[in-house]
């Protein structure tokens, strides 16, 4: 059945996504204070005249769709995708306003990167920028790892089902606790326990390697943020390798890892049923597809004798390998080692473990954990059906916090998603080709980009193309979201410009 | 599920040490590669 987009749908679309608005410009507050606290002015500045924009087009949203209509699923989802793009365009005022980016485009480049968890970076000169916005990038990374969404949901928006629908938008998919607002707070207070426990050893780490103790808080803080998030963002130019520290790499790495968790292990683990840590079929997913990459990366390294010891193998390749499948993208080698030193073998590993990605709703992003367990179960499932005796019932079954029976809809689900993962990858790896570069290192920056990764082998820059950065944000916005409320959005937008005001119900 | 204070701290540690392995098994994996390319 099919009804038509009335303006009633417009105005709940508008309100929504003015809640979430005014939700960023709230968030906004935060950098503005430390900007204060900083005493540094001109910054300060900056946030106040982003902070008045924001909140007063959120305010506006709200006069021009004041409606007290419930959302449902069509309008969820289209609140969804907009909401985020919007939030890209506010967002980005602050790092404009710094003069620090060469355009806005570019800016929206690095909000979208940091919403996303994504983590590359379009800023001129990274190593002098202030606190503030330092903490304005970080702080956007741990709000989008969470989910924007779901943070309005947790103080702005009324708790409906209509209302869970738009986290679905968002990539969060679980119902940890009955209600929706419940489950916003759970995450955020999962998110927000390790917070504290993540920021204070680090900041001891960073005491102890040498920086005063401020800015030692305010590293760990960052860098707390960035892993959590699966981010990737540092407040360096030379990201996590700045600090040349074993305890920070230890300490990332365990925090990153714990950050591609999905939110429902958290809460299940959280809850008493500590044996789901490894019967979950992501954890069992998660160190199988892990301990194959890195074994690729580690041995076709140590053949071409670029790494030659124990210490090199964990410390360098391994925390690729880890940054790269759990989609953080910090890094401690540059950019340019993964095509002078690495070559295909390496970069074909790094490629692999970012495709696949980290768990379903959590921070991290490609394809996910559950989706590659379901799909290499369902293949088991059908060479199981050829070999046992047609008489035989061939049932198998996943644990993801429960027993569930694997079905052909679920099978056909994830491989449908991973599916548009790949077109996706491809269509950056296509237009970054096109521009001139080779084709293993336009694969590798698509991918990283699309599975929201953030490492780098050199060709993200300030100085690419414009359809180079706008198909990267839509790579990143895309994979982000996973594809419905994006795909719902260009339906929508078809229809409308069609004159086919019909939109599937 | 219900949440506790003990439930919620044991978790917290259950999960650490699960991270923990996990990044051990890289240290593992980095030896036995290592043995193998010695020998």
């Amino acid at each position: 059945m099919v009804r038509p987009f009335s303006l009633d749908d417009l105005k709940i679309v508008i309100f929504y996504t003015g809640k979430v608005i005014i939700t960023v410009g709230l968030i906004m507050l935060i950098p503005l204070f430390v900007g204060l606290a900083f005493a540094e002015w001109p910054a300060a500045v900056d946030f106040l005249l982003s902070v008045a924009l924001t909140l007063s087009v959120g305010y506006i949203f709200l006069i021009v769709g004041k409606t007290d209509k419930i959302p449902k699923l069509f309008h969820s989802m289209l609140i969804a995708s907009i909401s985020w793009l919007v939030a890209m365009v506010l967002s980005g005022v602050p790092y404009y306003l710094s003069g620090h980016m060469a355009s806005f485009l570019d800016a929206c480049f690095d909000t979208m990167s940091g919403y996303t968890t994504t983590g590359l970076c379009m800023i001129r000169d990274l190593d002098h920028i202030s606190i503030a916005l330092n903490t304005w990038r970080h702080l956007i990374t741990y709000t989008g790892g969470q989910g924007i969404i779901v943070l309005a949901l947790t103080f702005l928006i009324i708790p409906t089902s209509g209302a869970y629908k738009m986290m679905v938008g968002e990539g969060k998919d679980e119902h940890l606790q009955p209600n929706v607002r419940n489950t916003a707070i759970q995450i955020w207070k999962i998110s927000l326990i390790y917070l504290i426990i993540g920021t204070l050893v680090l900041s001891i780490a960073g005491y102890l390697s040498g920086i005063k103790p401020v800015m030692a808080f305010m590293n760990g803080l960052w860098i707390f943020m960035s892993a959590w998030s699966t981010g990737g963002f540092a407040p360096y130019s030379q990201n996590i390798l700045y600090y040349h520290s074993l305890a920070f790499y230890v300490i990332t790495l365990i925090i990153s890892i714990l950050g591609s968790f999905n939110f429902a292990l958290h809460n299940a683990i959280w809850s008493g049923n500590r044996k789901e840590a490894w019967k979950n079929i992501e954890v069992r997913s998660f160190v199988t597809t892990l301990s194959i990459t890195s074994i690729i990366a580690i041995a076709g390294l140590a053949y071409k004798k670029v790494y030659t010891n124990i210490l090199s193998f964990f410390t360098i390749v391994f925390y690729q390998v880890v940054s790269a499948h759990t989609t953080t993208g910090l890094s401690n080698i540059y950019s340019v080692t993964f095509v002078k030193e690495w070559g295909d073998v390496g970069m074909t590993a790094i490629i692999l473990a970012m495709a696949i990605g980290g768990s379903a709703a959590s921070t991290a992003g490609g394809f996910k954990g559950i989706r590659m367990g379901i799909v290499f179960k369902g293949l088991i499932h059908e060479v199981k059906k050829v070999l046992y005796p047609e008489q035989a019932v061939v049932s198998t079954k996943i644990h993801h916090i429960k027993d569930m029976v694997l079905d052909d809809s679920m099978v056909k689900n994830a491989a449908l998603i991973m599916v548009f993962y790949v077109f996706t990858y491809m269509l950056g790896a296509v237009v970054d080709t096109a521009y001139g570069h080779p084709f293993i290192q336009s694969l590798f920056e698509s991918v990283s980009l699309a599975s929201n990764s953030g490492l780098s082998c050199g060709i993200t820059n300030y100085t690419n193309p414009a359809l180079m950065k706008i198909v990267g944000i839509f790579q990143m916005w895309a994979g982000r979201l996973e594809f419905m409320a994006v795909f719902v959005l260009f339906g929508s937008i078809i229809m409308l410009i069609f004159g086919k005001r019909n939109i599937a119900k | 599920m219900k949440n506790n204070k003990l439930d919620t701290f044991l978790g917290i540690i259950t999960e650490i040490l699960l991270a923990s392995a996990i990044t051990a098994l890289g240290l593992v994996i980095s030896a036995i590669i290592f043995k193998v390319i010695s020998w």
